[in-house]
């Protein structure tokens, strides 16, 4: 137990300064793992950013192409349109061969004319149908192309502010090691020694803590039944570390 | 009794050209205007052809036989050729007699017709 207490003396403070001292590192420990870990987190930030810009240039060049095909959709359309208006311009004009033959020797011709009429009419008006939903297609895709790039807008905004924040961190960074250091030079503990008495310290409120949460009936019996032959050794140690730390300041 | 020829829309109303009238129908043919005046020239089959404006600018240009001389006329949109219900009159479409195009009255009108005086006849009312 005596080596215990003399281990503990290595690490242990004795002015309330250096406790104050130790809970600063603490504090500066948590927030530079903080800071650690928000630049991490702006990294994969970063990268998920890249491959969502990366997809969204993608999407705008499927919606390109998309543009072309429609086109080519469109004109194929228009051509087919144009061949079934030439194909009623014949049944047209076979229908007035037929009607200047007279009716005896014209009604055939006539008759297939009408026919071809019809389904040529029938077909230009699908085709125009086709037109039509090509032309709303084309809208569409006009407005995706145009959504994608204040999507990739946006994407860049997005990342140029990460970077800030990055930067930001990286200064955080950088001001938490000096403070480091002038605490380091401050209190003339290291941040090591500082972490252990900051833990030993947390041990100790903790255990008040959950010593004040119980009724007193219950404290009295946790007391003596477990804490005491746990905690006296270490209590012991403690004042004899505390002890030996007034004779050294007492000796020239 | 029935009608023989071409049934027309001109500027939105259907009208009528008899068969013996008409001789045939062309797409896409190139008109030169003569400035001021709704007659113009086009070039068919190696012949040089009066054209006559009955209406707005269509793809077709029905091509006419009036007392032996061959004019186009242009304006005029397709609609159905052959044999109608009618009498020698025009055909009757929706229980109406469809007007007949008076051709040979609107040659005669856009020949004489000085460039600044012209005004549609009211004999036309599918011209409005």
């Amino acid at each position: 137990m005596v080596e215990l207490g003399n281990e503990a003396a290595d690490n242990t403070v004795s002015d309330p300064d250096e406790l104050s001292s130790a809970l600063l590192f603490g504090a500066h420990h948590v927030a530079m793992k903080s800071a650690q870990r928000a630049v991490e987190q702006c990294s994969k930030a970063n990268q998920g950013l890249q491959q969502c810009r990366s997809q969204i240039e993608a999407c705008s060049d499927q919606a390109r192409r998309l543009e072309v095909r429609l086109r080519d959709t469109r004109g194929s359309a228009v051509q087919l349109a144009d061949a079934l208006d030439r194909i009623k311009l014949v049944a047209l004009n076979t229908g007035l061969e037929g009607a200047r033959q007279g009716e005896s020797s014209g009604k055939a011709l006539v008759a297939i004319a009408e026919e071809v009429r019809n389904l040529s009419s029938r077909g230009l008006d699908v085709v125009a149908g086709h037109i039509r939903l090509v032309e709303e297609a084309e809208l569409e895709q006009r407005k995706l192309v145009e959504a994608a790039e204040l999507a990739q807008s946006l994407a860049m905004d997005l990342a140029s502010q990460l970077r800030q924040t990055q930067e930001c961190q990286f200064e955080a960074l950088a001001s938490l090691d000096m403070l480091e250091r002038t605490i380091e030079r401050a209190s003339g503990l290291d941040a090591a020694a500082a972490l252990e008495v900051q833990r030993v310290a947390e041990h100790g409120q903790g255990l008040l803590s959950a010593l004040e949460g119980l009724s007193v009936s219950r404290r009295q019996k946790i007391a003596r039944t477990l804490l005491l032959p746990t905690v006296e050794p270490l209590l012991r140690a403690l004042l004899k570390t505390a002890q030996m730390g007034s004779r050294n300041e007492s000796e020239p | 009794m029935s009608a023989s020829g071409l049934l027309v829309r001109c500027n939105g109303e259907l009208a009528f050209i008899p068969a013996p009238q008409v001789h045939f129908i062309r797409y896409d043919v190139v008109v030169t205007p003569f400035p001021g005046r709704e007659v113009g020239m086009a070039l068919l089959d190696g012949r040089v052809v009066p054209v006559i404006s009955l209406g707005p600018q269509v793809r077709a240009l029905v091509v006419c036989d009036i007392d032996g001389e061959t004019i186009a006329v242009s304006g005029l949109e397709p609609m159905r050729s052959g044999f109608f219900e009618g009498d020698e009159q025009g055909p009757i479409e929706d229980g109406r007699l469809v007007p007949t195009v008076p051709l040979k009255h609107r040659l005669e009108l856009s020949r004489n017709q000085k460039p600044t005086q012209y005004s549609r006849s009211e004999e036309e009312p599918w011209l409005s």
